[in-house]
């Protein structure tokens, strides 16, 4: 669905953001993709989208070049960003005007999700509490059943119940079409969502791998002691979260925060320990 | 399926914009129709306070000057807030994903900050125009019922026209694409600068006007030194002087195509 190579990006010369990257993105999935602040997360989902322009490189999306902005890929993305406006509309006036851009809205499935979400739909959109219009911008996106959900930070400024909706309605919006990407410094909120996780360190993808070959891979567990074999551990009450190869072949619940820390601090021994998953 | 150009995505596109566009435009329309409103019932107090019913011909006189500077505004702002969103992270977004070619959203663009907004002004003013006029010649018989000696019948004799009933100078014609590249300026202002964009815009034209100014004054005194100007009877400096206002004319027409051809491809350059 989605191929990036040999990526070259930067907002000036002594800011690079990303150095010959590479990376494969497939339907199906929801990716969650980390990385620290200004490591370029957002510019990566705007070079997808085709909001901002690579030096060099490549970068299809669904077959198109996202930079030539044609309306028969921009039908196929729904790009939630971190910072939107919504007019001084009410909702029926915004779906009249804006859902016939995508063919395949579905506004009954809207308004399921606006019930869901608990949105009152008789307000204006600009008087809506910032939690709600997320929510409502969110509704829309996924109502507008393109292939390709980009979303930057959508858990910022939700409340722990909206939280929990949205990891629900997520979980049930995916299909065999379907490519999810949710980006977010709040790894916690990506728990039991997201099947495929990308890292973005020092301008490449550190890792790209589904949350099945990680915990195939690696075991996450509570230790009381550490042991030679721990690849990484930080201490916890009455113990240690740690990181373990996986020699038994039983799996255990991929602890996504853990695993992004090891990854920045350790680099070199994780790159051993995942190099064969890295699917870049 | 066309990436181009649909005509009902076009539609669309207006239709959606003017949700977000329509009510500055229509705030602005507002102001201006208050400002009109202003300047011809204040001529109308000072006549009335006056009684001096001579002062009923040139009662508004100011109209030519109203309408071209208020006009020449309201076409720079409305151009120069038109993509203006573009320079707003929160609302740039939305407005390049939404799904509509290039050329849609420039003729979109063209549609609201040249034809909606010319219309539109030329409107106003005639409807202010012609209500205030019509009331001045029906409170102050500024158009009086005549009995023509010929043919037996009565004529109104207007001492007061109605703004476009005046006739205008041939030249003036040739100036009506100064509306157009004003407005094309202001639209190229508005993309290629992401704040202040009016002011921005309008600072580049200062400059440029008074360095076209202090260049053409340096021109003409060289070409000219050492020479001895000749009048002809009409005092025209020039021989045809209607050939200068014609070049004057396309020139100015081809920069208004060469500008609104530079906003269309920074258009599609713009990143957010």
């Amino acid at each position: 669905m989605i191929t990036i190579e040999t990526l070259n990006f930067s907002y000036g010369k002594n800011r690079p953001l990303f150095k010959n990257m590479d990376m494969q993105l497939h339907n199906a999935h929801i990716y969650g993709l980390l990385g620290k602040n200004g490591a370029g997360k957002s510019t990566l989902l705007k070079n997808i989208a085709g909001l901002v322009y690579p030096q060099s490189g490549h970068i299809s999306v669904l077959g198109h070049d996202p930079s030539k902005r044609e309306v028969s890929l921009l039908q196929d993305i729904c790009f939630i960003p971190e910072e939107f406006h919504l007019p001084s509309v009410k909702s029926e006036k915004y779906i009249k005007t804006t859902a016939g851009f995508y063919p395949n809205f579905d506004r009954a499935y809207f308004e399921e999700l606006i019930r869901e979400f608990d949105i009152p739909d008789q307000q204006k959109l600009s008087d809506m509490s910032y939690g709600q219009k997320k929510k409502y911008i969110i509704a829309f996106g996924l109502a507008t059943k393109t292939k390709l959900v980009i979303m930057d930070e959508p858990t910022n400024g939700l409340d722990i119940p909206s939280k929990t909706q949205f990891r629900k309605i997520m979980a049930s919006t995916i299909d065999e079409e379907r490519c999810v990407i949710i980006s977010t410094h709040q790894v916690r909120d990506l728990d039991n969502l997201i099947d495929a996780v990308i890292v973005l360190d020092e301008y490449k993808i550190a890792l790209n791998a589904s949350i099945f070959e990680l915990a195939d891979r690696l075991m996450f567990k509570k230790v009381s002691v550490l042991s030679p074999e721990v690849l990484y551990a930080e201490q916890t009450m009455g113990g240690y979260s740690a990181i373990l190869p996986n020699t038994t072949g039983e799996q255990s619940k991929v602890d996504l925060e853990l695993l992004f820390n090891a990854l920045l601090q350790q680099k070199l021994e994780f790159a051993n320990v995942l190099k064969p998953i890295n699917h870049e | 399926m066309n990436n181009t150009f649909v005509f009902s995505r076009l539609v669309r596109l207006i239709n959606r914009q003017w949700i977000g566009f329509g009510k500055i435009y229509l705030m602005a329309l507002g102001i201006i129709a208050g400002i009109f409103v202003a300047f011809f019932s204040f001529r109308i107090y000072q006549v009335a306070q006056s009684q001096n019913l001579e002062d009923i011909s040139t009662i508004f006189s100011f109209r030519p000057y109203l309408f071209t500077v208020i006009g020449m505004a309201f076409l720079s702002i409305v151009s120069s807030s038109y993509f203006s969103v573009l320079g707003q992270k929160s609302k740039a977004i939305t407005e390049i994903l939404i799904p509509a070619s290039r050329t849609e959203k420039f003729i979109s663009a063209l549609f609201y900050t040249a034809l909606l907004t010319t219309v539109s002004y030329v409107l106003l003013f005639y409807i202010i125009d012609f209500s205030f006029v019509s009331y001045v010649r029906s409170r102050f018989e500024a158009s009086p019922v005549f009995i023509s000696p010929d043919t037996d019948k009565g004529f109104n004799l207007n001492r007061l026209n109605y703004f476009f009933q005046i006739p205008l100078a041939d030249e003036i014609y040739w100036l009506l694409f100064l509306p157009f590249l004003s407005s094309a300026v202001f639209l190229l202002g508005s993309i290629y600068f992401n704040n202040f964009q009016f002011i921005k815009t309008a600072i580049i034209i200062v400059v440029y006007g008074a360095l076209y100014a202090i260049f053409m004054v340096k021109i003409m005194e060289w070409y000219t030194s050492d020479t001895v100007s000749i009048v002809t009877d009409s005092g025209a400096f020039f021989n045809q002087e209607s050939n200068i206002i014609k070049s004057f004319c396309t020139v100015g027409i081809l920069v208004t195509l060469l500008i609104w051809g530079i906003s269309f491809l920074r258009l599609k350059e713009k990143e957010v």
